[in-house]
């Protein structure tokens, strides 16, 4: 009995793409800073009222557009907020990205210093996110967006962020620029209405003992609500407009796509096959089938198998045989499978953990695909844009980067980090134990030198008010 | 017990700070000092302690009201906490070799708590740490199950064993087992370990 699928919360206060992403392939995000507050207020009261909401849209009434709006804490704070509002933000974001960086192992290329320098100057306050079905459509929304700007005026532009899923032959495509397919775990959330299938995914959400799955509690990821402890967490007064908003992690991280490639060459022959390199290190092949469930061939052109892409568990795998225990999507979401003590895993404990360490990932791609085959250029724009939403991002953005992408402990890896996703040190590695993902066996292999594939180009902490907050802060914080 | 989690010793110790001061500094001020040079340290004197896991100290000036509902309660005097883990049943045997590897670190920190007898009997530091011990009430041991000189051998061989697989991963079997073997040669002619700074 899965209870949580009734749509209790109040969707047209909550802001669109959080409970459920709109699937638009086409996003601009702007970032503004505060010149006057006053008429930064009207700006942003024109931009409230366009503001998408989490209201579900009838099947043949999806908008073209949708637009979004979050707010550093030096931008709250720029628009003249009571300081009783803006001092209560936990510290995580008022500190904001960059003072964060040690932490999130932004170091050696990823150090701050060699940020883009509009994420240095602190002069980022507002972000906007503008999505759209096709070009057109977004070119519209972003004239819109400058009358908005321009009437009041109040706001400067600061800086502007295309991204764009891939189209091959008119179809967008979920990948991103390493070539594997994205976007598979976000974990769907209680309250929030229900999916479209009209049943609870297999796979998604947190493991129960008798084998099925449950969404998590709304309070993970939206202020003001119980979240998976019980709890709810104290929001910024005035008490109750705080509610329903959230946290974002936003982060613009380049892709080495040519180190990618040659480490899969090179590597990969020394392991004897660069593409299941490629997928142990993923634990997905690059068309997304889990290792978990198919570690011997993807599913693509195997025709007769049952295509589960979510639908697994790591805790019959405790050796990582099919899926490393290094491996990015395990390290990202372990699902029932850690240990506590004893060196036995415990699958109920670690799924109620691993529940409060969820984060929602939207974002999309930005810059030039490399052709299959080429070289590809380390120096090319190119990456993706990430954005992760969080009622904490101590607890759940900044654990993840922090103690699974940069640490191994947890996974009985050591120091190793992760091996797409982490700022590698130089004695870096990637152990992928022997096993049964080709007839016969494998031998297990280890990667030294593993090289960093992923920078951090810049990001900060935003936060994405409820329409009931965006139209206080737009009145100025008034009673 | 508490204060025992697998082979380990879990010791917790709450001395009572020194009202007042002593040349012209606070005594809970001295001891802060004292342990600021310690961590500016590239090496740790507590390195030369065999048995030790991790062991630290730490001025408490006074705890803050709690419960409900609210009661303003406060410490009699600023204590220094000092915890340790280490391998052993009971603390004697490590004490002895804290006062044999750091008896004057031991001594410039105690000497401002009271009743501190000094270092140079080494029943009465004993007894005096006896007396200010507390229940380690909730233990969490690095490695539990495993001796420091254990941990210190297990990584030891980590550290080879990469080495080992880094020269010859990829080998054809008939090659492999031959170094294998003078691998394992080398693994029982390694010397133990001995603790280093982190």
């Amino acid at each position: 009995m899965t209870s949580g699928w009734q749509a209790q919360l109040e969707l047209a206060d909550i802001q669109g793409n959080i409970l459920q992403g709109y699937t638009f392939p086409f996003a601009q995000y702007r970032f503004f800073r505060v010149d006057d507050p006053a008429k930064a207020r009207l700006f942003i009261a024109a931009v409230t009222t366009r503001v998408t909401t989490a209201e579900l849209w009838p099947n043949h009434d999806k908008p073209n557009s949708a637009v979004n709006i979050g707010f550093t804490h030096r931008g709250l704070t720029a628009l003249q907020l009571p300081s009783a509002t803006v001092d209560a933000f936990s510290l995580d974001f008022r500190e904001g990205m960059l003072a964060r960086a040690g932490l999130l192992a932004d170091r050696g290329e990823s150090a701050p210093e060699r940020w883009e320098s509009v994420w240095r100057t602190g002069e980022v306050h507002i972000w906007i996110s503008l999505n759209a079905t096709t070009p057109e459509a977004l070119k519209a929304r972003g004239d819109w967006l400058d009358g908005c700007v321009s009437e009041p005026g109040g706001v400067t532009q600061k800086a502007l962020q295309d991204a764009a899923m891939r189209v091959v032959n008119g179809k967008p495509k979920a990948s991103e620029h390493f070539g594997y397919t994205d976007g598979f775990g976000n974990p769907p959330i209680a309250g929030a209405g229900p999916p479209s299938t009209g049943k609870t995914p297999g796979g998604l959400g947190k493991p129960l003992p008798d084998g099925d799955w449950a969404p998590i509690a709304a309070g993970e990821f939206l202020l003001g609500h119980v979240n998976e402890q019980g709890e709810v967490a104290p929001t910024p007064p005035p008490a109750g407009l705080f509610r329903n908003g959230t946290f974002m992690a936003y982060r613009k991280l380049h892709q080495k796509v040519a180190t990618f490639r040659r480490f899969l060459q090179e590597e990969g022959g020394r392991y004897g096959d660069p593409k299941l390199l490629a997928a142990k290190l993923v634990g997905r092949w690059p068309d997304g089938t889990p290792l978990a469930l198919s570690p011997q061939m993807p599913y693509q052109g195997n025709a007769g198998v049952t295509k589960a892409y979510t639908d697994f568990r790591y805790s019959d795998d405790p050796e990582g045989l099919r899926c490393p225990l290094s491996a990015h999507i395990r390290r990202a979401n372990p699902r029932d499978a850690m240990e506590f003590g004893g060196g036995a895993l415990d699958p109920a404990l670690a799924a109620q953990l691993t529940a409060r360490r969820r984060i929602i990932r939207r974002g999309r791609p930005y810059g030039a695909w490399t052709p299959e085959g080429e070289p590809g250029d380390d120096q090319a724009e190119h990456g993706v844009i990430f954005m992760a939403l969080n009622a904490s991002l101590e607890h759940q953005f900044e654990f993840i980067q922090q103690r699974w992408m940069n640490y191994g402990s947890d996974f009985r890896q050591g120091n190793d980090r992760d091996p797409l996703a982490g700022n590698q040190e130089p004695e870096g590695k990637f152990v992928i134990p022997g096993g049964v993902d080709a007839p016969g066996g494998h031998p297990p292999h280890v990667c030294f030198g593993l090289p960093s594939f992923v920078v951090t180009r810049g990001g900060d902490y935003f936060f994405l008010p409820s329409l009931s907050a965006l139209r206080w802060i737009a009145e100025g914080g008034l009673r | 017990m508490p204060d025992r989690k697998d082979g380990a010793y879990l010791l917790t110790v709450l001395s009572p700070i020194m009202g007042g001061q002593t040349q012209g500094v606070a005594h809970a001020a001295a001891i802060r000092a004292t342990l600021r040079d310690l961590g500016k340290r590239k090496d740790t004197p507590l390195a030369r302690i065999p048995m030790l896991h991790l062991a630290r100290w730490v001025v408490i000036d006074d705890v803050r009201s709690q419960g409900s509902p609210a009661r303003e309660e406060h410490l009699r005097s600023k204590y220094l906490l000092f915890t340790a883990d280490f391998d052993g049943d009971e603390p004697t045997g490590f004490l002895e070799s804290l006062l044999e590897a750091v008896p004057d670190l031991a001594h410039s920190l105690w000497k401002h708590c009271v009743g501190f007898p000094g270092v140079k009997d080494r029943d009465a530091f004993c007894r005096y740490i006896e007396r200010c011990r507390i229940e380690t009430g909730l233990p969490v041991a690095a490695y539990g199950t495993y001796t420091l000189p254990e941990v210190l051998r297990a990584l030891d061989v980590q550290r080879r064993m990469l080495a080992f697989i880094k020269s010859n991963q990829g080998k054809p079997a008939a090659d492999l087992r031959p170094a294998f073997e003078a691998f394992l040669q080398e693994l029982a002619a390694a010397p133990q370990p001995t603790p280093v700074f982190i």
